[in-house]
């Protein structure tokens, strides 16, 4: 399994949530599950939640209630137009920063 | 699901609504956060099991704090009741203690038959009284103007504490 370093996560944290909030409407547990089958299975649900909330009130993320066959009502989050503009705007951070890493490291190897 | 491990979640939703309570949250957004970790708990425990799915969202207390980061500028009624129910029975405690020891001082002195009344540091405007029976007799013991520790002491924790002016300040900005 592996495990990834917690500071780093929180880091991107928004990033990975605004991702697959992009790609398609999700709730609390249902997004945990997406984080672990990506490979972020150290990632607990009392780091997310707390995330995700963040997100709403800053107006990145809604939310809306919808029925489950399998208990009460689940909260679905999907991403705002703001939060769209806040993922290209990460995104655009996070390549930085994996370019500057890259080329910092690569430049030690050397 | 089993009886048992609904009442496990429940117990934890619960514990979370106590803090989140504590925290000044409001009832609305209580409800809704309450709904929400219920049925996030449910579909964890039907994914890995309860006592998984519990351990992972850590404590309850630790989950409401973070879940609530703007609450700390809404007045803590909970707390602020809280606080002064203790307050009230320590004003109470050491009433009964001060007037215990002022009736002890009196039997000491071997005053019997008349009533003795005195201050005693630092109940100011406190009216202690005691009269010692003779021939043991009994003992009468009573405390005059006390009403205002009774009230003042619990009433100026509660507004310590929570600091209801916050409502007004929220309504104004």
């Amino acid at each position: 399994m592996t495990t990834h370093d917690a500071q780093m996560l929180k880091g991107v944290l928004a990033l990975l949530l605004l991702s697959l909030l992009a790609r398609e409407d999700n709730y609390g547990y249902g997004i945990v599950t997406a984080l672990r089958e990506s490979g972020f299975s150290d990632l607990a649900e009392g780091t997310v939640y707390p995330a995700l909330n963040r997100l709403e009130a800053a107006g990145h993320v809604e939310s809306y209630l919808q029925r489950s066959d399998s208990g009460p009502a689940r909260k679905y989050y999907r991403t705002t137009a703001a939060g769209h503009a806040e993922l290209t705007a990460r995104q655009r951070a996070w390549t930085d920063l994996v370019t500057a890493v890259a080329t910092t490291t690569s430049a030690r190897g050397n | 699901m089993g009886i048992i491990d609904r009442l496990r979640i429940e117990d934890a939703v619960q514990r979370y609504d106590f803090w989140l309570e504590l925290r000044g949250a409001r009832g609305r957004q209580r409800r809704a956060l309450r709904r929400e970790l219920r049925a996030n708990l449910r579909d964890a425990a039907a994914d890995i099991g309860v006592t998984r799915a519990l351990f992972n969202i850590g404590s309850p207390k630790q989950l409401a704090w973070e879940m609530t980061p703007d609450a700390a500028s809404r007045p803590r009624w909970s707390m602020g009741a809280m606080w002064a129910s203790l307050a009230f029975g320590m004003v109470v405690f050491a009433v009964l203690l001060t007037s215990i020891s002022f009736t002890a001082g009196v039997e000491a002195s071997g005053v019997v038959g008349e009533t003795v009344r005195g201050f005693v540091f630092p109940w100011f405007g406190v009216d202690y009284m005691a009269r010692v029976e003779p021939g043991r007799g009994g003992l009468s013991v009573g405390v005059g103007n006390v009403q205002w520790y009774f009230l003042g002491i619990p009433l100026l924790t509660f507004l310590a504490v929570a600091r209801p002016w916050r409502a007004f300040a929220r309504t104004s900005s």
